[in-house]
């Protein structure tokens, strides 16, 4: 049997080297004995460890009871026939059958081990074994940490436009219609949601007038309403939403804002509530102290009244309803005008109308001559003359007007030159708005139903004048609003009273309510 | 001896618990409208807090690699470290009001926590690790130990040259390797010695004239194995002092990327 065996070594240089040596015998001996042919110095090689033979011209490997046994392609074999490609591995050697040269060639392959001596043996298990090395890789390590999150939680999430995973919080259910994309809302990416976004769906002009090109709009919905929050986020407006502008003079500066509002850091600093129409002038006498006396006489006999006899409780949610003469007056300020028909009334309404009454009443009844007749047949008396019925009525208008019922409330003018047929007074018209004060606020009495009209309304069981105003001021909220004030004061937030820049609808001076 | 731990009478400590303390006391003194979020006042005054106290916690891994005489002691940096390092795991959530979800906000806070736990994790290894470690040397650094142990194992080769096939399964019988993944070696229970009784028999099967060294090959085996355990310990002593700063350095940089990416998302996503 011929065999070759060529040996992988490596040179002083580190550079493989190959060492070839023929057999020509019947077989060849593996093993760690002096005398083998090929000699393996190995704690795991036997002294005689394997034979290579031929046998019907085919080539042989055979155990010989060794200490590590022989594996054939990683399998461990008492005998076996070597093909080309075979793999042999003894204790910590290992074999190629090749076909280098004819009729069979093994090939020694290079262990690494083997070749170094103790020194190299030494340093290389010093390198191995130190975890200081490993550390100096961390370098390496947070490169792939950085990396890998910025991968992993932002590039991969970037390149869907659906991003659930960067959103801070759930949406609120009333905007789940919306299609899963960021971008429906967000323009672009990294973009704050414009105004416009929001008035697609949502109609605001009531609640702040919008620039025709949002983008020029100097606050945007979402600085107040901030989704992604969960429910109810959307509307949870902090006092500090509102004072973030309105409590320093250079943020208002820095957003260009034009306000003649004062700045309100807390509630201490809150402005008076401001007068619509400060000059106004009553040009009516009423004593809220008097009507408030307790057994006040009335033709039905002695009674007390209470706010609510006159002020009635609203029919729209904050408006009470206007003061009625017929409704809330009458039945103590009777309107009759002559001593001599008692049971004649005229209606509360304008001068002239009042007047053209008269005169009916006093064309028609002529009773009132009849009965100035008969006082004249009494002796003694001398007769007066008789008064025509349109005299009479003027007479009457002077007793109504100058004298007795009018002028209890009203500010009555006489005209310098009366025409026939019509007033010759004239009724100042009553400074009663429908609104006091400058109304930014979404005050409700309802809310505050749980207390006395006089707790907030102070100033009305002392007021004499119709000229008061009676309206709380700001020292009344802050008396139980105000932290400032007392401790366990209730919170309010701007936004309970104030609505976000609220388009302001003046009512009309003095609106009149006969 | 004062430790990192108790500098300065445990000032540290004292800074971190009281700060602690106080943002409680505000945090539950100040409730604004709708709630704690970070997007008040007090949350983002919880969040510049918290995200300078990311920074100053870093600025301890430029600090301790500084070796120039600063007036501050390195000591004294590894304590506020380690202390304010701790009151960080409070004041993230007071910033997000205890808000929590699967975001990449939230992931922030959990990588933040894994750095955290990894540094008490470090810590405790260095309180109780750092006495033994000098115990174990016995004089001798880890590569004197691989020295001896190559040493003897060069010997018993030597001496096994010539010797029968008995020999050599009594040697492999015996003899204890170092596995060559650090690993391994870490992870590895740590060898046991060989039984007595296969012992005996190896050696009443030995040629007469190999019985006289099998004592000796025993012996040379068995302080192997001493030595492998020593190496042994001694990596696992330095891999739990130093391996929880895999963890530690590598995520606190992710942890930096997380935390600007959530400040970008919540100031320019909105």
């Amino acid at each position: 049997m011929r065999l070759l065996l060529s040996k992988e070594t490596l040179s002083a240089n580190h550079s493989k080297e190959i060492s070839n040596r023929e057999f020509d015998q019947r077989q060849v001996l593996v093993g760690r004995d002096v005398s083998a042919d090929i000699r393996i110095e190995s704690r795991y090689v036997s002294l005689r460890h394997a034979l290579i033979y031929e046998r019907d011209q085919r080539l042989f490997i055979e155990d010989q009871g060794s200490l590590s046994g022989i594996l054939i392609n990683q399998q461990p074999q008492k005998i076996a026939i070597l093909n080309e490609g075979d793999e042999i591995r003894i204790g910590d050697v290992q074999f190629r059958v090749t076909s280098d040269r004819a009729p069979y060639a093994l090939k020694q392959l290079l262990d690494e081990t083997e070749n170094l001596n103790l020194k190299e043996q030494i340093s290389r298990d010093v390198d191995q074994l130190n975890i200081g090395a490993l550390l100096t890789k961390m370098r390496m390590f947070g490169l792939i940490a950085v990396l890998g999150t910025i991968f992993a939680f932002i590039l991969i999430p970037a390149a869907s436009s659906n991003r659930p995973f960067w959103a801070p919080g759930p949406m609120t259910s009333a905007h789940r219609p919306i299609p899963k994309d960021c971008n429906s809302c967000h323009t672009a990416d990294f973009d704050i949601v414009p105004n416009a976004k929001c008035v697609s769906c949502h109609s605001l002009t009531e609640h702040f007038p919008l620039s025709k090109d949002s983008s020029k709009d100097p606050t945007r919905c979402v600085d107040c309403h901030s989704e992604h929050r969960g429910e109810g986020g959307l509307f949870s407006l902090a006092s500090q939403t509102c004072q973030d502008c309105h409590a320093s003079e250079p943020t208002m500066k820095l957003l260009k804002a034009e306000t003649k509002l004062p700045l309100v850091p807390s509630w201490k600093h809150h402005p008076k509530f401001p007068l619509l129409f400060p000059d106004r002038k009553a040009n009516f006498k009423f004593n809220h102290q008097v009507h408030l006396e307790k057994a006040l006489w009335s033709p039905e006999g002695d009674r007390t009244l209470d706010c609510s006899n006159c002020h009635l409780s609203p029919s729209h949610p904050d408006r009470f309803e206007p003061i009625s003469f017929q409704r809330d007056c009458s039945e103590c300020h009777r309107l009759d005008f002559d001593e001599r028909l008692k049971e004649f009334e005229v209606s509360h309404g304008r001068p002239d109308e009042v007047f053209s009454t008269l005169l009916k009443i006093y064309r028609t009844q002529t009773r009132v001559q009849e009965k100035e007749r008969g006082l004249a047949r009494r002796p003694g008396k001398r007769l007066e003359p008789m008064k025509s019925p349109d005299e009479e009525a003027r007479l009457a208008e002077i007793r109504l007007f100058e004298q007795k019922a009018c002028s209890t409330c009203h500010v009555i003018e006489k005209k310098k030159v009366a025409a026939k047929g019509v007033s010759a007074y004239q009724v100042l018209r009553v400074g009663f708005p429908s609104e006091w004060v400058e109304n930014k606020s979404s005050f409700t009495h309802r809310q505050h139903q749980a207390f006395a009209c006089s707790n907030c309304h102070t100033s009305v069981l002392s007021s004499t004048s119709a000229e008061d105003l009676n309206i709380p001021g700001v020292a009344e909220c802050q008396s139980c609003h105000s932290p400032e004030v007392r401790a366990d004061a209730i919170k309010t937030q701007c936004s309970d009273c104030h609505s976000y820049h609220e388009t302001l609808r003046l009512p009309k001076e003095g609106s009149w309510h006969p | 001896m004062e430790s990192f731990l108790s500098h300065d009478r445990y000032r540290w400590l004292w800074v971190s618990v009281s700060l602690v303390l106080i943002l409680l006391a505000a945090h539950f003194m100040l409730t604004p409208a709708g709630g704690h979020r970070g997007d008040t006042v007090w949350g983002y005054t919880l969040g510049i807090l918290a995200f300078l106290g990311i920074g100053y916690l870093m600025a301890y891994g430029i600090r301790r690699r500084t070796f120039h005489a600063a007036k501050t002691t390195l000591k004294g940096w590894l304590s506020a470290h380690v202390w304010l390092g701790l009151s960080l795991i409070l004041i993230v959530p007071l910033h997000s009001g205890f808000a929590f979800g699967i975001n990449v906000h939230s992931l922030a806070y959990l990588v933040m926590c894994v750095v955290i736990v990894s540094g008490i994790w470090g810590a405790v290894n260095y309180r109780t690790l750092a006495p033994q470690i000098e115990a174990h040397r016995g004089g001798g650094s880890l590569k004197s130990l691989i020295e001896q142990y190559h040493m003897l194992g060069e010997n018993l080769a030597g001496m096994m040259q010539d010797k029968s096939d008995a020999s050599l399964r009594l040697w492999n019988e015996c003899d204890v390797t170092i596995p060559k993944s650090l690993w391994k070696l870490i992870a590895r229970r740590l060898p046991l010695p060989p039984l007595q009784e296969s012992i005996s028999k190896q050696v009443m099967s030995l040629p007469e004239t190999e019985r006289g060294s099998a004592l000796t090959i025993v012996q040379l085996c068995e302080k192997r194995r001493a030595l492998v355990i020593r190496i042994q310990k001694e990596l696992r002593i330095s891999a739990r002092l130093k391996l929880w700063l895999l963890l530690h350095l590598p995520l606190s940089f992710a942890l930096l990327v997380l935390v600007i990416f959530h400040m970008i998302v919540v100031f320019l996503y909105r």
